[in-house]
């Protein structure tokens, strides 16, 4: 029935959708809405500016440390590494060490948020370079992690403040509100990453096993500090307890950050948990899942938290405008 | 917004995906997903298991001219061609992202690879003492609380030291 074929006096547009078609529309605007005002709310720039340098700082501790060395055996076409997926294009040694500081340079540039949006793409190319060239045969977690924050990164903005480019802007445009879709995004990552090792470790029977706990700290990857931790006299249900804390503690997680009145103390303790990791596992590359910790916040909540710490008080920081 | 919305969707159902295979592998109905954006995605199998045994590569090199007798190898340096720490000289010796292809060739040519850069690497910065062939060896021995080499040689010990050189599969000039 079309709208002038209706009774006068009917209203012709409901009459002629079907009431359960209009729930589904109601239901499909209702859900786009809250998608919308999930991904695309605004907000200010500083929680962003925080990972900036707190993720910035991470690439430059992980290239310094464990690559500066050994450039030459890591990167050019004379040393010893096994590319994936990719040909054989490492340059000569000469040429892989000036990439290497150049990327360095584009990390440092990243970091003080000098031209942020010009050099993020360039850093997530040459870190995927040298990731199926060289150190993606570990198959580590933390690299890919650390590939899909810059790549996340690359559409978010990041150096709206605190950052040298603020510097050059007028103070109007350091208040302009970014989208909080990068937060988003890296936010509800870094929530599947300990929610799912939760789940995983659920499922899984080793993690059922008091030799777990017990025997990480005595191999490849443990420390010194492991070692003694697993010389102590301990009862075996000791190990097994710290194994189901683990698996609770990182179901929890998600939860906590989820919550704002537990995400303060969902931050701390999980930065604890990896600061442990990397004390006795030796593994401190996990410390990326920490530089996205400020991104649970908002920007207000950020700055404001980075201003007491610094004393800064109520007055503007030096690397921002005026209020 | 479509754009950044579609990404965000396809984040999301990458990590349901890889959270359903990995705790139900049993599923008759998987969600579809591409097998590297399963790999990239599968972030939390690190210390998923464990082992009472240590293991460890080393790298070994045949003389130039020294017949093929395993008394004739010799030790390379091998945290120096390596030079990271245990576990990352592991898996890196392993092979590991290569090891986990469904194509076994994928992991074969990898160790030919590491065979002939080893190779490469040795007789370039010892012209003197030029190696024919690389051989990968690894030593496995039980763990213990009192360190990682405490009971590497203790002879009372079980399966103290398991070598197997895998020169046929590694480069052979």
């Amino acid at each position: 029935m079309t709208a002038t074929e209706m009774p006068s006096g009917s209203e012709p547009a409901k009459a002629a959708v079907p009431a359960h078609a209009l729930n589904q529309v109601r239901f499909l605007q209702k859900w786009t809405t809250r998608w919308n005002e999930y991904w695309f709310a605004k907000d200010s720039g500083y929680a962003f500016a925080l990972f900036r340098i707190l993720f910035g700082l991470y690439i430059l501790a992980y290239f310094l440390i464990s690559f500066m060395g050994s450039v030459t055996l890591e990167f050019s076409n004379q040393g010893i590494y096994n590319p994936f997926r990719i040909p054989d294009i490492a340059l000569p040694p000469v040429g892989a060490g000036i990439l290497f500081w150049f990327f360095i340079i584009l990390v440092t540039s990243f970091t003080v948020g000098f031209m942020t949006r010009i050099v993020t793409p360039v850093i997530l190319a040459l870190f995927l370079y040298y990731y199926f060239l060289s150190i993606g045969v570990r198959d580590c977690a933390y690299d890919r992690l650390t590939i899909l924050f810059l790549g996340t990164s690359c559409l978010a903005d990041l150096d709206r403040v605190w950052s040298l480019t603020a510097l050059t802007r007028t103070p109007g445009a350091q208040k302009v509100r970014v989208w909080r879709w990068g937060a988003r995004l890296m936010t509800l990552q870094i929530m599947f990453l300990y929610g799912g090792a939760a789940v995983f470790k659920m499922f899984d029977p080793a993690w059922r096993d008091a030799g777990m706990m017990k025997y990480t700290f005595c191999n490849m990857w443990a420390t010194p500090p492991a070692y003694w931790f697993a010389r102590l006299p301990l009862p075996s249900w000791v190990h097994l307890a710290m194994t189901i804390f683990v698996v609770v503690f990182e179901f929890w997680l998600p939860f906590a950050f989820a919550i704002r009145r537990f995400r303060l103390w969902a931050a701390i303790s999980a930065a604890i948990f990896h600061l442990q990791i990397a004390v006795l596992l030796n593994v401190p590359e996990f410390l990326v899942c920490v530089a996205t910790y400020p991104l649970f916040f908002t920007g207000d909540e950020v700055r404001n938290a980075v201003a007491k710490i610094l004393g800064w008080g109520r007055k503007p920081s030096p690397l921002e405008p005026s209020r | 917004m479509m754009v950044l919305s579609a990404i965000a969707g396809s984040v999301i159902y990458a990590n349901v995906s890889v959270l359903l295979r990995s705790v139900a592998p049993g599923m008759p109905v998987k969600l579809p997903l591409p097998r590297e954006a399963i790999s990239t995605f599968q972030l939390f199998g690190m210390f998923a298991t464990f082992t009472a045994t240590n293991s460890q590569f080393t790298l070994w090199g045949l003389p130039r001219g020294a017949a093929l007798s395993p008394t004739n190898w010799i030790p390379l340096p091998t945290d120096e061609l390596v030079p990271h720490k245990k576990g990352d000289q592991f898996m890196r010796l392993r092979a590991t992202k290569h090891a986990s292809s469904v194509n076994p060739k994928i992991h074969i040519d990898a160790m030919m690879n590491l065979g002939e850069k080893v190779w490469r690497y040795h007789n370039r910065h010892h012209p003197d003492r030029p190696i024919s062939r690389v051989g990968l060896r690894i030593d496995s021995w039980p763990s213990s609380p009192h360190g990682w080499d405490s009971l590497r040689n203790d002879p009372t010990a079980t399966n103290t030291l398991e070598s197997i050189f895998w020169e046929d599969l590694l480069l052979t000039r």
